[in-house]
């Protein structure tokens, strides 16, 4: 297996509602975004969307949640697949994520997003979520965005994401 | 008047970074996505509040030797 930068995004000053990987190449196995994101929301956490294709919203979202001292689950209509810290909790302090993304540039077969975050509070309590989004179509990704899910509030300045490409096979190599 | 939202948006292809406004469907759909976000928290919160009520219902009866509902029980019961 091998795994290669894509490309790396920062957040500049004034904050961004969403950020978005275009072009992405077609020619490796899985895709791989691992973030480092703050939202200026006003709670505790706040919930990060995942995009394919600019406007082929996901429809459905499962999800286990952990505060730090209790867990839910949950489904829904939904395509949140990370939690990442807001306002209320310690502040210069950035949750961490990842979403993977198994077989994207196979059309013809249901895209799944995976995700695991923490939105970091350094404190005893602070919001953790598995997710896992289903895409609404079967079409192979050439474009994916995160993007803040609340209303009127940005990723902030700092906030980061890394798009990496990751090959099957021994030494990176394509199996046959 | 609404707050302006943005995209960063990076093109794997060239190396180009653009900021651009979001579209008028992005910003309908990001309208959506907060509304359901909004339920989606308020039905977790609600959720977790509830179990920590019958966590600590169940706690307090085991101790006192009291019977447990067959909700309670399912908190402590996997």
């Amino acid at each position: 297996m091998a795994m290669t930068l894509i490309s790396t995004v920062s957040v500049g000053s004034g904050g961004i509602a969403e950020i978005t990987f275009s072009n992405i190449p077609q020619t490796y196995t899985d895709l791989l975004i691992l973030y480092s994101a703050r939202t200026s929301y006003a709670a505790n956490s706040a919930g990060l969307g995942i995009i394919p294709n600019g406007t082929e919203y996901p429809n459905l979202e499962r999800g286990l949640y952990g505060s730090g001292s209790s867990v839910v689950s949950t489904t829904g209509a939904y395509r949140t697949i990370g939690v990442i810290p807001g306002t209320n909790y310690t502040s210069n302090t950035f949750g961490n994520g990842s979403i993977y993304v198994p077989n994207y540039a196979t059309a013809g077969i249901t895209k799944i997003f995976i995700g695991d975050s923490v939105a970091e509070n350094n404190a005893s309590a602070s919001n953790q979520a598995i997710l896992t989004v289903r895409a609404a179509n079967t079409n192979a990704i050439s474009s994916l965005s995160i993007a803040d899910s609340t209303s009127g509030a940005n990723l902030i300045q700092n906030s980061t994401a890394s798009l990496y490409g990751i090959l099957k096979g021994s030494g990176g190599a394509t199996v046959s | 008047m609404t707050d302006k939202k943005y995209v960063l948006e990076h093109n794997c292809e060239t190396g180009e970074t653009v900021e651009r406004e979001f579209t008028a469907q992005e910003y309908a759909q990001a309208e959506l996505d907060a509304q359901a976000f909004a339920q989606a928290e308020a039905e977790r919160l609600a959720a977790e509040e509830a179990l920590a009520t019958l966590k600590a219902s169940a706690k307090a009866k085991l101790i006192a030797g009291e019977p447990l509902t067959a909700e309670e029980a399912d908190t402590l019961v996997i």
